[in-house]
This record gives structure tokens, C-alpha cells and sequence, in this order.
């Protein structure tokens, strides 16, 4: 079977972390997880996240703006500095963990080819028949 | 995902300090207050007793903040849903406790200790790490794990035979399928699915007993014989620490 992960425990690392839990302890906490064959990372501004929200009309979510942190009244303000702590985060988790990166701020057309792309390269591998991760 | 772990909860801990990396964002390094844990298997006593300490702490003018295992306002409800569906498997019991504990350090205990107050803690991480050990859970894990706890300044562990705890739970209110461990399926009578269990608990709290020096007290004993030895230790322990009778809570507000 191939499993499909919206999001894994790479999200918590670098969530988290944003919010200032200690980087070893949250890594060592999700030990229990299987490491996935393929982490494919959409990377994309901060301002074009925003304006995508924005454009749907979405009302921005009270922990996803880190607005528990209090760092700023303003939803869209809170929104900029939480998620780019979040962002420097996952960059670092980019080379920690090898993420495979997409860009997002691609057409979704192109954006899909690359990750058909990935997925075939990992499907080709003879490793996937084994289930110890790497 | 990491395989080695570089810090927890370990008998090295200083007391009032954090086991591990503890919560970067609030250092907690010469608050006042302290941490007195009462440890003990499931009908032992310690509420008894805990009841009775405070009394006595408040009546000499300490201030004291009680708290408890998964009594969080924010994991009580979902704990209790929990139990009661029997759905838990052993990591989520160990990730819900965990929350419980993380929510009532952070809401109740950092700042009593910053405030000056005796926190008496009715069970602490030991339970924790005794109930989750018997179920299998990685042990260094669960050390890991715990390493955002504060290493309490003292640690009661009030000590049964599981004979003496059968004849004491079963005339004041039964068995329950947790403290029977009937969630391990070591078989459908859960008298010998409690004695089983509650034994195995026992071997863990004793194998901690060194590793996190446990003062350990007779719970076989009356209740007041046991009250009395806990009031002798904390009385020595408070009166030669910074909050000793000059030093209450009300003196440390008015400096």
C-alpha cells in the first residue's frame, strides 16, 4: 500500500519550534514515527500564502496566525511573523531530513509534474518492497 | 526518529529544575516554590494523606497549590472519553498523560513556583513512567519524553504489598478496568488481571526507587503513623529552605 500524508511530523518540528519548544526534545518525541520513503515540501512566500488565503476569503485561524503567541493584536500581522518563523524552520528541516522541495508558487499544472516526477523516481526504487525506512 | 536521545528525567535532575531541555520560553531557575510528590499505585493512600499535609502546611502559613494526575482542564474530559471507550493504545495513553502533565506545568505549577507555593503534587511523573514501562513503552523513550518535568524537590513513595492494596480496594470500592490493566488481555478475570498487574507496577516504582531516590514510606501502616513521618521529613526539608516560616509567601510578596 502507499500511504498519503497531508502533512507528517516534519509539520510539528517546525511548528513547534516556531512557538519555541526545544528543537532535540520535539524530534526525539516523534522517534515513534516511520520515516517516510518520500517528503515532498511545498515551499512558497509568505505573501503569496497570504494572498492565496486572502483571495478565498478565508478567515485566517487563530493558531495557524499564531496568535497565541501575542506577539501582535493584528491577525495578518501575527500571520507574517509566526509563519515566518515556520518557514525558516522548514527550511531547516530541508537539509536536515532531505525533504524534497516544490515549488509552490508554480502553476499547479507544473507543480503536479514534479511531484509525479518524485513519486515515479521512488516507485522505480527496488527499496520500496521493504518496509524499514531509510 | 532519532535513535539516541540526548537528555530526560534521570535520577541526576536538581531538584526545582528541569529534567531534560524543559521549556526554553520559561526558565524557571530560583523560584521559590517547591515540589513535594506523593507517589503510589492506585489505592494506596495518597490523597489521604495529601489532604491531611495541606491542612497542616496551611495552618504553619505556607501557601499551597494542589494538583494532580489528568486533572488538566484541558485533558480531563478527553482522558475520561478515552477510558471509557477502552480505545487507548499503549502511545496514546502515554501522549494524553503527557499533554495532562504539560498543560498543568505550564497553567498550575511553573507559576506557583514562581509565586512561592508548596506544590503537592498527587502522583507525579513516576506513575507515568511505571505505567507506561509496564506496558512496554520504550524506557529511554519515556525518559525523553519527560524531560520538560521539573525535578521535584522531594519525592514520597508510599509502599504496599499488592495482598494488603487487593484487601484495601476491594472493601472500599472495587476493581477498575484500568487499575486492573485489563487493557494488557491477561485474561478475562480481572482479579487476577489487577493482581498481576498491580504487582508489575510495583516492581517499576521499586526499580525507580534508587534511580530517582524515592523517600519511601509503609503504607501498610495507620494513617496518622504514615502522616506523621511525612509532616517530620517536610517540616526538616522547609525549614531549611528559603521559604521557611520567616519566609512565607506573604513575607516574599511584601519585599
Amino acid at each position: 500500500m502507499i500511504v498519503l500524508a497531508d502533512r507528517y511530523a516534519y509539520t510539528a518540528f517546525a511548528r513547534d519550534v516556531a512557538r519555541g519548544v526545544d528543537r532535540r526534545w520535539v524530534r526525539d518525541l516523534y522517534s515513534f514515527a516511520v520515516r517516510p520513503d518520500l517528503a515532498m515540501y511545498f515551499r512558497v512566500p509568505i505573501d503569496v500564502s497570504l494572498d492565496r488565503l486572502m483571495a478565498r476569503r478565508v478567515k485566517l485561524k487563530f493558531y495557524e496566525a499564531g496568535m497565541d503567541m501575542g506577539w501582535s493584536q493584528n491577525i495578518v500581522e501575527s500571520f507574517r511573523l509566526f509563519q515566518g518563523k515556520v518557514l525558516d524552520e522548514y527550511d531547516r528541516l530541508v537539509h536536515e531530513f532531505g525533504l524534497s522541495v516544490v515549488d509552490a508558487s508554480l502553476a499547479i499544472t507544473d507543480q503536479q509534474q514534479m511531484v509525479r516526477n518524485l513519486v515515479s523516481q521512488q516507485l522505480e526504487r527496488p527499496a520500496l518492497v521493504e518496509t524499514a525506512a531509510g | 526518529m532519532a535513535e539516541e536521545f540526548e537528555s530526560g528525567a534521570n535520577g541526576h535532575g536538581q531538584a526545582g529544575s528541569y529534567y531534560g531541555h524543559g521549556l526554553p520560553y520559561l526558565p524557571i531557575d530560583h523560584y521559590p516554590g517547591k515540589i513535594i510528590a506523593v507517589e503510589g499505585t492506585d489505592g494506596v493512600g495518597r490523597s489521604t494523606q495529601i489532604q491531611l499535609l495541606r491542612e497542616w502546611l496551611e495552618v504553619q502559613g505556607y501557601g499551597v497549590v494542589e494538583t494532580g494526575w489528568t486533572r488538566s482542564a484541558l485533558m480531563q474530559p478527553t482522558i475520561e472519553m478515552a477510558k471509557s471507550s477502552n480505545t487507548l493504545n499503549k502511545l496514546t495513553f502515554v501522549l494524553l498523560y503527557a499533554t495532562d502533565f504539560a498543560d498543568r506545568l505550564e497553567k498550575e505549577i511553573i507559576p506557583a513556583l514562581k509565586a512561592g507555593f508548596v506544590v503537592l503534587s498527587d502522583r507525579y511523573i513516576f506513575s507515568a513512567l511505571a505505567r507506561a514501562g509496564v506496558r512496554g513503552v520504550d524506557r529511554a523513550w519515556l525518559r525523553s519524553l519527560y524531560g520538560f518535568a521539573i525535578a521535584p524537590h522531594l519525592v514520597f513513595y508510599l509502599k504496599i504489598d499488592v495482598d494488603t492494596l487487593i484487601r484495601r480496594v476491594l472493601s472500599a470500592r472495587g476493581m477498575d478496568f484500568w487499575e486492573s490493566g485489563m487493557d494488557l488481555k491477561g485474561g478475562d478475570d480481572i482479579y487476577d488481571s489487577f493482581r498481576a498487574y498491580q504487582n508489575k507496577l510495583l516492581r517499576e516504582y521499586a526499580s525507580m526507587t534508587d534511580e530517582f531516590g524515592f523517600r519511601v514510606l509503609d503504607a501498610r501502616r495507620p494513617v496518622d503513623a504514615i502522616q506523621d513521618d511525612l509532616r517530620r521529613q517536610v517540616q526538616l526539608f522547609l525549614s531549611n529552605s528559603n521559604i521557611g516560616v520567616e519566609g512565607t509567601p506573604l513575607d516574599a510578596a511584601a519585599r
